[in-house]
This record gives structure tokens, C-alpha cells and sequence, in this order.
């Protein structure tokens, strides 16, 4: 087992600065959003040279009690990657805030928004699975006070109603995890992970069920993600960013972890142990979240709601493409998660500088290719990427998923007829905005000045999803060795935290 | 939640889900060990009450811990008898296994417990932020005796609460209570006094540095004990007021922590929402 | 016999509190009601916890002069890791409260009224 104690200032170092923000609150608001600034600039370089210099996988041993007694986090490569994509989304989305929190109470915003992503952080990196929904909750209750945040009032009720389904969610999952504890005896992940087959079939299904009913809040799956829409639109901008590019990565991270590493059977292709198949209780989940979440966007005439119900059926893509059980296809979950995360994010930032200029339905966008072509370019961009075109991050990962879905064959075909049909229906409907910020004249011409703290995320998003785009290596290497940490769960993530689980 | 769909539909489904929960749930606990209690032999709170973590640990890494099937040997690790006033130098020193377990082998969670703790309470500010507390002129002040009463009774609660996060790894207790009570005390203080506030930025500046001092505390045991959130001090004779090493400090953290934040919770809550 | 009913009792009523709850949070359009059918979500899952923890003859988990938790080598005391898991769950129970509350209140102020379905309306 190798262990690198220090990492666990990853965690630590967030709180830390967390607690003191109300303390330089004092001293100047703009300080607070400093601070946050600065601290994810730590997290984004910590994680990068755990990456590069190729440190993971590694233990970080809580209290000097090594797992299974203790608590302990764990960074493999899956988490390594995910770690630089949510601290580097968090600390865009923090120097934007510089410019656009400016309602109300900065302080303790800045708190909140510093607390999601270093709670992301640590639900992603934790190798027990009482501390998971520690992290949910921390997560969770900073995501409400967030999405409650902004001058409108229909913020209010869009996060009061995530309030009440995340709660009722993570009260399921407890219930899980304790069913699963009186089994076994165990919170520990790799444990349970190893010892999953001697539970009773009965009581090990009806967990299964609770804990993806818990996780499938997050995850934004269907029909646990009545939310999304409310709240997302409620919601400030950079919220929306926040919670679509880095909440659902966390929510999905956990489901995955949950049912590929520690209900996960291993085989050609994975499946799960219980009376049910949990796996194809996610394909079905997430092709209904695809199908529902492609039609809503369709019809929408608020670019917010029609970004929500988008991000929704991007969380249905990933799911189905976990849910295939192959390396190939975990690869294309992954890569389509990073995708995702990174493009949807831009794009909620970009209407974020548009809706402080007008409003945010579609016909506003009519005409910026003539108001701010900075913002069009990017805009189409971060569009292109999610509807899968060449030359951009997007088109690996769906070409992979497709790939994937054929290769399992099957009535996995299936699959790829709803990856075909939601393309189409994205292009529709990303493409009519595209064609509206080109095309047409504008209403008002008066041109949209984008200051320097929002310009800078939003280019350096595009060049990351051009980059990804014509050099997939920056992300393909790690997200294969991490597909096969999901799909090889003993010598992927087992004996990496217990060595000696198989005695003699 | 559902806004458009009529009464009844409502109830029926609402009865549909609840019905599949529980018979999900029924069957489940006929299938739980038997007496429906978990044994504790079998499970990892078996060191703990016989604070035997290290042993175990000793065990794991011999690879004799868990057989060929993957089936841990938990009864087969060695056990020393604990005395109660006699046996020293523990691994871990509290007399409350709970306690023991909360701050100590599991104290990450409970760093992420405070923590959420912490982040309710900067929702509310951030959610309630701009209210101005109006002291509505009808209602009458309380009486004297009211007032005088409850300041006698804060200075009583507020050494009560002390006694209990001191003493949280000798009896049941510790921080969470202990800081609950404190700010009971607190909510007496605002029915003394009709408009009564205590000292906000007072409030923030215990409630942040009483956090920090947590985290810091991890920080010492990171650098010497090489470990994040490890006993770096001595663990003393079970049973003592001076035992179980770092328990008592981070004690005193989260109480003092929970005190003054339950307190500001209550202080931003108190808003007259009628119209002038 | 007796402790098997005796268990029964408290996981019966963890379950019935979970259900009752639910329900409430369902049917009900006043949020307030929703806050109150979640803490009584809440109030059955940390009965289920406890209940797990426990057994008819356990002693407490707390070494005191006359209490012995360890007897021939096997522990009588109730198992203390759910106990340290519900203390837990009771915290994040009352966060969740004490935010939703806020927003409640705050929602009162902006639109005169509790009913989900009249602010729905209003936002239209």
C-alpha cells in the first residue's frame, strides 16, 4: 500500500481557509474572493503535479489508522483526473466571480462557493462510504445556499425544491450504506468492495436500489432530477456553471464508484452482484434521462432552462456509457464527464455576460455575433463540442461511446441509436442558436464590453476544448487507466488500499 | 412537490411509493442478523471498544487478518483486559468508546461535521442577509424578574455546557451537546430582553478561529505524527480528566465552535416578517 | 423471543416514521409541512440507526469503574460505531432544517405566502 499522508492538505486546506473567511470579511469583501482564488489555485497545482509527476495511486491514512479500521482517502487515476478537472472549473468559475458576485453578502458566497468545490474534492477522493455522504451533505448544503443566492426571487423556490429531493436522497443512501453495514461490518470501501459476495442476495439488492436512488439526485438521473430545471434557472450564473460542472461530476463520480467498484462483478463485461443487475438499471435510467432531457431542451424558449435540460441529457449520455461494463465504454463515460463538465460550464458563464447586457431568451441571442464576437465564438465553441463535431472535445467521446455500445453488441445497440438520436436533436437545437447569433441583425446594437475577470475563463475554457479536440492525449491517457480501475475493481482499487485482503 | 396534478392522484401515488418502500424495507430486516442486532464481535467497532486497532492493524500487515476467502478473522486478534483507573498509555485513551470513535478513529468525519454545521449557518446569513430586526412596539417587555432570571440562568448553562465538552471522553457528551447547551443559554438571554443582540463580529471571530484551531490540530498531528488528524499528545490513565490525549482540545474547538454558531443561527433567525 | 420483538418494535416504528414522513413531504403543498415531513424522515432514519446498534442485553459503550464492556473476550457493549454515525446524521439534520427554514422564511417575505402552488403561479 502506498501512502502519501501530505495529500490530505488537499482536503485540509480548503477548510482551513474556509474558516478564516469571515475573518478577512473584515478586512474587504474583495479579499474574500481573493482568498478563493488563491486557495483553488493551490488545489489546481497540488493536483497537477500529483498528476504529472505521476504520483497516484496512493493512500492518504487518516489519524495514523490504516483501512480498513480507519478512514482513509484514496487517488487513484480516475480520481487524479477528476481532481484537476474540478479544482481547474473551480478556479475559473472563482475569478469570474470576481466580477460577478456582487449581491447582497459576498462573504459568506465566497465561503459556500469555496466549500462545494474542496466538498467535491473530498466526496471524489474518500475511501469510506459513511464519508461520502459526509461530503454529499457538505456539497449538498452549500449547493442550496448557493442556488438560493442572486437578486430574483424564483431562486428561492428552485432551491428549496433541491433541498427537499437531495435531502430525501442522502437519506436514502444512509439507509443503504447501514443496510450494507449490519452485513458486513464495514464502512470501508475497499471491504466492502472485496467482501460484497457474502451478503444476502435480498437485503444487498433492495441497498442497491436505495444507494443509486440516493446517488441519482446528484447524478442528475431520472425521475430523481425534478430539480435540475428549477433550479438552474433560478439560480445566478455561475452557480448554474458550478453546480453542471462540478456538482454532477461529484454525484456521478460517487454512482459509478458505488456501483462499478463495490457492487461491480467482475468480467468481460461488468455486472453487478444482487438479484437485480444494477447496471442495467442505469442504462434504463439514463436512456429515459436522455430521451425526456433532448425533447424538453427542444422546446424550450429560455436558454437557461434549454442549457439545463441539456445538461441533464449530457448526465443520461455518461450514465449510459458506464452502464455498457466495458473499458471502452467507462473510457467513454469519463472523457465525456471531463467534456461535459468543461463546455457546459463556458457556456453558463458566456450567458452569464449576455444577461447582465439582456435577457436570456433565445431570440436575445439573436445578433452577438455583431455585439461581442469574442462571446460568439466562444458560445459556438462550447455548442460544437457538446454536439460532438471533429476538431472538438466532444466528438471523442461520443465517437468512443458509440464505438463502445457497438462492441458490446446485444441490445446494446440500442445505445448507440439514442447517442445517434440525441445528436441529432442537440444539433437541432444548438445549431438554430448558433444560426441566430450569426445570422440575424440585432434589435440594439450597442456592443457588450467583456471584462477582463469573465474573459479569462471563458477563453481559457476554449482553448482547453480546441486542445482536447486535436490532442485527446492530454486526457485519453489517464481516462483509460482509470476505466480500467472501474472495470478491474480488484487489482484497480482493492489491493491497492488493502494489500492483503486475500490471506492465507 | 407535484404542483398540477389533482388531490387524489397525488395520494395514490404518494401511497404507491411509501408502500414499495416499506415492504423493500420489511423484507430486508427479515433478512438482517439474528435478533435484528448487528454483533458487535463481527463488526470493526470490536476494536474499538477493546481499543485494539493497533493489534489488528499488526494482523493486516502479516496478512493474517483476513483468511483465503476474504473473510476477516476478527475474534482471533489478540485482546489486553482494560481496567477501568488502572490501564495506561492506551492507543486511545477515552473511557467513552463513542467519544473515541467520533473524535478519534473516525475524526475526519466529524471534521466534516463540523464543517457542515458551519455551512448551514453561513446559508442562513447568506439566505436572511439584509434583514433588519424591527422591535415591534404592541408587545410589552418582559418582566424583571424574567430578566434578571435569565442572565443568572446563562452564567449556570453557560458552566454547564463547559462541564459537558470537557468531560466528553469520560461521559456521554462532548462538543455537539456541550455547544448546543451554551447556545440554549443564549436563546434564554433574547427572551430576557425584548430587541436583545449579542456581539455579532464578536460571534464570527470565535465561531472562524475555533474552526481553524480544529483544522490546525490536524495540521500538528500531519507534521508530527505523519499523519492528517493523529494523537500527537500522551493518552494518560483511562478514566482520568486528563486522558485521551488531543480528544479533550478538539472538544473544546467544536464546542466553543457549535456554541457560537447555533447562537448566530438563532440571531439571524429572530426577523419580524410582518409589514411595518 | 422477547428480544426479537423487542427489536422489532423500533425497526417497525423507524420504518412507519420513514413512510409517514415521505408521505407528508408527497402530498403536502405548504413548506413548512415539507420541512416537518423531512425531520420526520430524519427522526425514523436515526431510530434505524440506533436500533441497529443495539441489543436487549448490551451494556452502554462508556468504561466506568463498574462496567465492564469486554467479558471472556467477547464485547457486551452495544456496538458504538452507529451511535458516533447518528450523532453525526443528527447534525447534518439540523443544517438542513435550520437553511430550509431560512429559505422559508425569506420566501414568505418575497411572495406573501407558503403554498407551492400559489408561488409557482406568481413565477409564471
Amino acid at each position: 500500500m502506498k501512502t502519501y499522508n501530505f495529500a490530505a492538505l488537499l482536503v485540509g486546506v480548503p477548510l482551513l481557509m474556509a474558516f478564516s473567511i469571515p475573518l478577512f470579511g473584515f478586512i474587504s469583501k474583495q479579499l474574500a474572493k481573493w482568498i478563493t482564488v488563491l486557495t483553488l489555485t493551490f488545489e489546481f497545482l497540488f493536483s497537477l503535479y500529483i498528476l504529472l509527476w505521476h504520483v497516484y495511486p496512493f493512500n492518504v491514512i487518516m489519524g495514523n489508522w490504516v483501512p480498513p479500521f480507519g478512514e482513509n482517502l484514496y487517488i487513484g487515476s480516475l480520481a487524479t483526473i477528476l481532481i484537476v478537472v474540478i479544482s481547474f472549473v473551480g478556479l475559473m468559475i472563482s475569478i469570474y466571480n470576481l466580477w460577478s458576485a456582487k449581491y447582497g453578502d459576498v462573504v459568506h458566497f465566497a465561503l459556500l462557493f469555496l466549500m462545494f468545490v474542496g466538498g467535491s474534492i473530498g466526496l471524489i477522493s474518500t475511501g469510506d462510504i459513511f464519508n461520502v455522504f459526509i461530503f454529499m451533505e457538505i456539497t449538498g448544503i452549500s449547493s442550496y445556499a448557493l442556488a438560493a443566492y442572486g437578486p430574483e426571487r424564483r431562486a428561492l423556490g428552485g432551491a428549496f425544491k433541491y433541498l427537499v429531493i437531495s435531502s430525501i436522497g442522502s437519506t436514502l443512501y444512509l439507509f443503504g450504506v447501514l443496510l450494507i453495514y449490519t452485513q458486513l461490518g464495514t464502512l470501508n470501501i475497499a471491504e466492502i468492495a472485496a467482501r460484497i459476495s457474502q451478503t444476502t442476495p435480498g437485503l444487498l439488492t433492495f441497498a442497491g436500489i436505495l444507494l443509486v436512488a440516493g446517488l441519482a439526485v446528484e447524478a442528475e438521473l431520472f425521475p430523481f432530477n425534478g430539480w435540475v430545471p428549477d433550479t438552474y434557472t433560478g439560480a445566478i450564473n455561475p452557480v448554474s456553471a458550478t453546480l453542471s460542472g462540478i456538482g454532477s461530476v461529484g454525484g456521478v463520480y460517487v454512482l459509478i464508484r458505488i456501483v462499478m467498484t463495490v457492487f461491480g462483478k467482475n468480467g468481460n463485461f461488468v455486472s453487478t452482484y444482487g438479484n437485480l443487475d444494477l447496471m442495467t438499471l442505469i442504462a434504463i435510467l439514463g436512456t429515459a434521462t436522455v430521451v425526456i432531457g433532448e425533447l424538453s431542451a427542444l422546446v424550450q424558449t429560455n436558454i437557461k432552462k434549454m442549457l439545463a435540460y441539456s445538461s441533464m441529457a449530457q448526465m443520461g449520455l455518461v450514465a449510459m456509457a458506464f452502464s455498457i461494463g466495458s473499458r471502452l465504454g467507462a473510457y467513454a463515460g469519463i472523457f465525456q464527464l471531463i467534456n461535459h463538465s468543461i463546455a457546459k460550464a463556458m457556456l453558463f458563464l458566456i450567458l452569464g455576460v449576455i444577461v447582465s447586457f439582456g435577457g436570456e431568451r433565445v431570440e436575445d441571442m439573436k445578433g452577438l455575433w455583431y455585439k461581442s464576437p469574442f462571446l460568439a465564438v466562444t458560445f459556438t465553441i462550447g455548442a460544437l463540442s457538446l454536439l460532438g463535431l471533429p476538431l472538438f472535445g466532444g466528438f471523442w467521446s461520443k465517437f468512443a461511446l458509440v464505438d463502445a455500445s457497438f462492441q458490446r453488441g446485444g441490445w446494446y445497440d440500442f445505445i448507440m441509436a439514442i447517442v445517434l438520436f440525441a445528436s441529432v436533436v442537440e444539433a437541432f437545437y444548438y445549431l438554430k442558436v448558433v444560426g441566430y447569433i450569426f445570422t440575424s441583425k440585432p434589435a440594439v446594437s450597442e456592443k457588450i464590453k467583456v471584462e477582463i475577470s469573465p474573459a479569462i475563463p471563458i477563453a481559457a475554457f476554449a482553448i482547453l476544448i480546441i486542445a482536447i479536440g486535436i490532442f485527446p492525449q492530454i486526457v485519453s491517457g489517464i481516462s483509460y487507466s482509470a476505466a480500467h480501475e472501474l472495470t478491474d475493481k480488484m487489482s484497480g482499487y482493492v489491493l491497492n488500499v488493502i494489500p492483503t485482503i486475500v490471506g492465507h | 412537490m407535484m404542483n398540477d396534478t389533482p388531490e387524489m392522484v397525488k395520494k395514490v401515488f404518494a401511497i404507491f411509493v411509501v408502500g414499495i418502500l416499506i415492504v423493500g424495507f420489511f423484507m430486508a430486516f427479515t433478512q438482517m442478523p439474528k435478533a435484528n442486532a448487528v454483533n458487535v464481535n463481527n463488526t470493526v467497532s470490536r476494536f474499538y471498544v477493546m481499543k485494539d486497532v493497533d493489534q489488528a492493524t499488526e494482523m493486516l500487515d502479516k496478512g493474517t487478518y483476513f483468511n483465503k476467502d476474504m473473510v476477516p478473522l476478527r475474534n482471533d486478534v489478540p485482546y489486553t483486559p482494560i481496567t477501568f483507573g488502572k490501564s495506561a498509555n492506551l492507543e486511545d485513551g477515552a473511557a467513552n468508546v463513542v467519544t473515541s470513535i467520533v473524535v478519534d478513529y473516525r475524526g475526519f468525519d466529524t471534521l466534516g461535521e463540523v464543517t457542515v454545521l458551519f455551512l448551514a449557518a453561513s446559508g442562513v446569513m447568506l439566505v436572511l442577509h439584509g434583514q433588519k430586526r424591527k422591535i415591534p412596539k404592541k408587545r410589552t417587555e418582559p418582566s424583571e424578574i424574567m430578566y434578571v432570571g435569565t442572565r443568572i440562568a446563562f452564567a449556570v448553562i453557560l458552566l454547564f455546557g463547559i462541564y459537558v465538552f470537557i468531560h466528553g471522553h469520560l461521559t456521554p457528551g462532548g462538543g455537539f451537546p456541550g455547544g448546543a447547551i451554551i447556545a440554549s443559554g443564549i436563546l434564554g438571554l433574547f427572551l430576557g430582553k425584548q430587541g436583545y443582540s449579542p456581539n455579532k463580529s464578536g460571534l464570527t471571530i470565535f465561531e472562524s478561529l475555533s474552526g481553524m484551531a480544529y483544522v490546525v490540530i490536524g495540521i500538528i498531528g500531519l507534521i508530527g505524527e505523519k499523519s492528517f488528524l493523529a494523537n500527537f499528545l500522551p493518552t494518560g490513565t483511562i478514566g482520568d480528566l486528563f486522558s485521551a490525549g488531543f480528544i479533550a482540545l478538539i472538544y473544546i474547538a467544536i464546542g466553543m465552535k457549535v456554541g457560537s454558531e447555533l447562537s448566530a443561527v438563532t440571531n439571524a433567525m429572530i426577523i419580524d416578517t410582518e409589514d411595518d | 423471543m422477547i428480544d426479537f420483538l423487542q427489536n422489532w418494535i423500533y425497526l417497525t416504528g423507524a420504518m412507519a416514521l420513514v413512510g409517514i414522513g415521505l408521505y407528508i413531504v408527497l402530498t403536502n403543498t405548504n413548506i413548512l409541512r415539507i420541512i416537518v415531513g423531512l425531520n420526520i424522515v430524519d427522526s425514523g432514519t436515526n431510530l434505524f440507526i440506533v436500533t441497529i446498534a443495539w441489543h436487549p442485553k448490551s451494556v452502554m459503550p462508556i468504561y466506568t469503574a463498574t462496567n465492564n464492556l469486554v467479558v471472556d473476550g467477547h464485547v457486551v457493549a452495544a456496538d458504538p460505531l452507529p451511535q458516533s454515525l447518528v450523532l453525526t446524521a443528527i447534525v447534518i439534520g439540523l443544517g438542513t432544517t435550520a437553511l430550509a427554514l431560512a429559505i422559508a422564511v425569506k420566501i414568505y417575505q418575497k411572495y406573501g405566502t407558503l403554498d407551492v402552488r400559489k408561488i409557482k403561479e406568481e413565477d409564471k
